[in-house]
């Protein structure tokens, strides 16, 4: 297990991308930049730290963390990019929708991989 | 036998030319709810619609099958017709005058048409109902177009009405509850797995 120190950037970049779901379908463009640079973050953080320890082999708790970080930001951004799909069709009636089920899978889907990590079901 | 002018339609307000009015010291002022139209309405020439609205004046000459005298052949056809509220129907009009095809000679108005053209038509491309109808006409007369062309500020909104725009009925805002919660009883389904498993 990775000291605490290690998902403390993880934690401030989660909760800096976190504030992208409260755009608007409107914004559907600065959302999807949010959340793409919020997932180059996140990988540069997990290289930076894997770059730090020794030599090893294998799939250490931290990675499993960080995979699960991974595909909730990776949902983030499908999630903005049908925004701003539905948006240029201007269909507001589906746009909204994608931003209210997003409002509720992307963190769903990070409490979901970091409580199964966690509870090392996997 | 006099031939009829060319008809050419107005595309928009601005190919209808000026006219320059100055009353007559003979004619009585118009009364506030007088109502000017500048060219007869869709399917109406002036004769046509005395026609249609039949006479209302002793004085008036007889149906324009009868017209009265004719301008002369290079003269544009009288595109000014003065029509009113009925008093006693409100929702009709009554034409004033001309009561001829011959408008200054028998309105009073000496009139000044900027241009030499001939006399335009007021065709609209969806043909309105105007609120003022036009009151029926008599057995032998033609029959009338369905209504008057509106004035200008009458002129109804091209634009779909309410009803045909199916109204936007918003999502309910427990969505994201609903989703998360979702999530939240997969995440204790996990725990409880992991504590199973573990014992």
């Amino acid at each position: 297990m990775a000291p605490f120190a290690a998902y403390v950037p993880v934690l401030l970049l989660l909760t800096v991308t976190g504030f992208s779901l409260v755009l608007r379908p409107r914004s559907a463009s600065g959302r999807l930049t949010v959340a793409t640079g919020g997932l180059v973050s996140v990988v540069m953080v997990h290289a930076a730290q894997a770059a730090a320890l020794p030599a090893h082999e294998g799939f250490t708790r931290f990675d499993a963390f960080m995979a699960g970080t991974y595909v909730a930001c990776a949902a983030n951004v499908g999630f903005s990019v049908l925004m701003a799909r539905f948006h240029e069709d201007e269909n507001r009636r589906m746009a909204d929708l994608t931003y209210l089920v997003a409002a509720g899978a992307v963190p769903g889907l990070l409490l979901l991989a970091w409580t199964a990590v966690l509870s090392r079901l996997v | 036998m006099s031939v009829p002018p060319p008809r050419r339609r107005v595309q928009s307000f601005s190919d209808i030319k000026p006219v320059v009015l100055q009353r007559s010291p003979s004619v009585p002022p118009l009364s506030p709810t007088d109502t000017m139209v500048m060219a007869p309405p869709p399917g109406f020439s002036i004769a046509g619609l005395a026609a249609a609205i039949g006479p209302s004046a002793p004085s008036a000459p007889p149906a324009p099958k009868a017209p009265a005298p004719q301008p002369p052949e290079s003269e544009p056809a009288p595109t000014l017709v003065l029509v009113r509220r009925s008093p006693s129907a409100p929702s009709e009009l009554e034409v004033v005058a001309p009561r001829t095809a011959n408008a200054r000679t028998l309105i009073g108005f000496p009139t000044s048409v900027a241009n030499d053209e001939p006399a335009v038509e007021l065709e609209p491309e969806s043909a309105p109902v105007h609120p003022l109808a036009l009151r029926p006409a008599p057995a032998p007369a033609p029959a009338p177009a369905p209504a008057l062309a509106p004035a200008p500020a009458h002129r109804p909104s091209r634009a779909p009405s309410r009803a045909a725009i199916p109204a936007y009925r918003p999502w309910p805002r427990w969505i994201p509850l609903a989703v998360f919660g979702v999530f939240v009883a997969l995440s204790i389904a996990e725990l409880l797995v992991a504590y199973a498993l573990r014992t």
